[in-house]
């Protein structure tokens, strides 16, 4: 089988994996070598579906012993399968950076043998890539669950990130669709990777030199819609993994169908809606100082479709509002719909040198459309009187009107220029005015 | 700026030409009302105009001044401002480094100053940029190992993007060809050079140099997740105008 081949068999196979941030760690060229890491990320190109591609994203074979029911590759399946040698891997890997096509490689596999013959495997191409090719780029590397804890730090010792998939959230699931992977599996390695990592900051507080354990940290993913879970213990799980297993990232993937078991929902497609409905909750739970149990509870276990779970949240907590953006710390401002922690930043930065209005605030770039019936500009309103609830619903719903009924704020007279014209002042001298 | 002599400064469009009218107009105790590049005139009835020589020695004197009373980060931001495709950005930094000299290292504070905000807002479109062709540059692998790649950004972002290949690809020699300039980066695995760049045509790619681009353009066709395409996404996030030198848009 030819290269051509095996890359398109085994990226197909490996598309599912969203995991795709080139993120975490900052590092420059060793010198001899090729390559170095930006922490940031950089987005080298967007696939047709609108995903970032930074990452070489492959398996290093698609053979696979396990039998999981929403996973393409799962030993039932009659596909295609291929295997890449260490060296056709690592070669390619380093000619796509070359060119800047990539940030690095991310590297998963379907299990050959075991978990632990798999992890030999993958240790290898990775070592490969360090040391004979001298690759100073990004590497994502998957862990397989049930890996030892021997191969688990050596993967980890040549990586930057590493990441073992939840991909059901419960317990239950995992037992349903994925029999031969069980929760300690998953959470053992995970476990271990935490306290590698904690280990590895205070030995290189005290000796600057010392080798990296998995600098750009941890991450997971989580398969959305294949399971009867709600948002809601979705999102209480996200927390958990982020407070006790100090992740960097949670991803969340919308089911797509590759089966067709009768265990798996039948879906015409994706939620998409869902996912993103998810991923702006876990923004929230990282930057903006949110809880979960803020944003949903057991009476509301799923998202509001319509409003954005900041937007929601603010609705049913009028109480607190308006605050005054010259006052307010930048915790209460982060509240506001429109305001995040950027324009926060912006206008504590902004308002030590003036006290803001409204127009200020238009020029730092706040999403005033939102923001304007929760906040005051110098112990004032926008507008002459406090709207309340429905009103505020439904202007945030409709896109284009205020509450005014006016198409656009900037239309309003009050915040024009009021700079007369030389019209003007002809007319005043005429007496027409 | 109303009172007083309406004096247009006609500069060379070089940085240091610029921090040159920045020097007079202190000398001089005057406040231009345009700065224009040579070429590019625009005729006002009352203006008079005054053709600045650049100095590099008096331009030196105006970035140190920069630096002493506002910090490295605020002369930094003029460098960004110059590069930028704004056509009035002259005027614009010339205002600022006035008001750095009065505000020191807190003018970049003062967001809702009118010219802060301005200069803060086209230094975010070409820092934006940078970032973006850190990604989208891409490289061919010529006979002897030489790697070239061609740009054509809307700033000029050159001075911005090439040192940050100097480390990745320490010890790979490069070409960066921006077309719209016509300036190139040239970098020998020392040193870093920018040139004159214009009507260079770059030689024909080798066959193994197909064969990668070929490997790359069936990766990224693969990784689409056919349920979830949204060309309309894909378009915002990679606009169409730098297709042209991007790989994988270029399907044969």
């Amino acid at each position: 089988m030819d290269l051509f081949e095996k890359l398109r068999i085994l990226g197909d196979s490996a598309k599912y994996d969203v995991a795709c941030t080139s993120s975490g760690n900052d590092r420059k060229n060793t010198g001899s070598g090729i390559g170095n890491a930006v922490s940031c990320g950089i987005c080298h190109s967007f696939s047709a579906d609108g995903r970032c591609i930074s990452l070489l994203k492959v398996l290093l074979t698609n053979y696979c012993i396990n039998d999981c029911k929403y996973c393409l590759c799962r030993t039932s399946n009659d596909i295609e399968r291929a295997a890449f040698t260490p060296e056709e891997l690592a070669d390619l890997t380093i000619e796509f950076y070359k060119r800047n096509y990539i940030e690095g490689l991310f590297l998963s596999s379907g299990i050959v043998q075991n978990a632990d013959h798999t992890m030999e495997q993958l240790c290898q191409v990775v070592s490969l890539l360090r040391t004979k090719y001298k690759f100073n780029g990004y590497i994502h590397a998957k862990v397989i669950p049930g890996a030892s804890p021997e191969l688990v730090t050596k993967l980890g010792l040549l990586a930057d990130r590493m990441s073992v998939n939840i991909e059901l959230p419960s317990q239950k699931s995992l037992e349903l669709l994925a029999p031969q992977k069980d929760k300690e599996k998953i959470m053992g390695p995970m476990r271990l990777i935490r306290d590698k990592i904690s280990e590895n900051k205070n030995e290189l507080a005290i000796f600057r030199k010392a080798q990296s354990f998995a600098p750009a940290g941890q991450s997971t993913q989580m398969i959305i819609g294949a399971t009867p879970d709600t948002d809601f213990q979705i999102l209480k799980l996200s927390e958990k993994l982020y407070e006790n297993l100090k992740l960097k990232r949670v991803f969340y993937s919308a089911y797509v169908p590759v089966g067709s078991s009768p265990l798996l929902p039948v879906i015409d497609k994706p939620p998409l809606l869902r996912e993103h409905r998810l991923y702006q909750a876990d923004w929230l739970l990282r930057f903006y100082n949110f809880k979960a149990s803020e944003l949903l509870d057991d009476n509301n276990q799923n998202f509001n479709t319509l409003l954005d779970p900041k937007c929601n949240w603010a609705i049913h907590n009028l109480n607190i509002f308006p605050i005054d953006v010259n006052k307010a710390e930048y915790n209460l401002l982060l509240r506001v719909p429109g305001i995040g922690p950027t324009s926060a930043k912006k206008i504590i930065t902004a308002r030590r040198m003036a006290t803001l209005d409204f127009t200020d605030l238009k020029k730092l770039g706040i999403v005033l459309k939102r923001a304007v019936y929760f906040i005051l500009c110098k112990g004032k309103y926008m507008f002459p009187f406090k709207a309340n609830e429905v009103n505020i619903l439904q202007c945030l719903l409709s896109d284009n009107k205020n509450l005014f009924g006016f198409n656009n704020i900037v239309q309003l007279s009050v915040f024009d220029n009021l700079l007369p014209t030389l019209e003007d002042e002809v007319k005043c001298l005429t007496g027409q005015m | 700026m109303l009172d007083g002599p309406n004096v247009v400064y006609i500069y060379d469009g070089s940085y240091q030409g610029l921090l040159t009218t920045v020097f007079e107009a202190y000398s001089r105790h005057e406040t231009p009302k345009m700065i224009c590049k040579n070429g590019i005139i625009q005729q006002g009835l009352l203006d008079s105009y005054l053709n600045i020589q650049t100095d590099n020695e008096k331009a030196d004197r105006v970035y140190k001044g920069i630096v002493n009373k506002a910090g490295k980060m605020v002369a930094e931001n003029t460098y960004i401002a110059y590069l930028s495709f704004q056509e009035n950005k002259e005027i614009i930094i010339f205002e600022y480094i006035r008001l750095a000299m009065i505000y020191k290292s807190n003018v970049d504070s003062y967001l809702t100053n009118k010219f802060v905000g301005l200069l803060t807002k086209m230094n975010l479109n070409t820092t934006r940029e940078k970032h973006k062709f850190l990604g989208f540059i891409r490289f061919s692998v010529m006979e002897g190992g030489v790697q070239y790649a061609k740009i054509k950004p809307v700033n000029n972002i050159l001075p911005l993007c090439a040192p940050y290949f100097t480390d990745r690809l320490k010890n790979i020699s490069f070409v960066i060809h921006d077309t719209v300039h016509d300036k190139a980066a040239v970098y020998d695995t020392k040193h870093l050079y920018y040139v004159n760049a214009e009507g260079f045509i770059p030689p024909e790619i080798s066959e193994k140099e197909e064969t990668y681009r070929e490997l790359w353009r069936i990766f990224y066709k693969t990784i689409c997740i056919e349920p979830r395409r949204n060309e309309k996404l894909r378009q915002q996030l990679m606009p169409k105008r730098y297709w042209d030198n991007i790989t994988e848009m270029n399907f044969k």
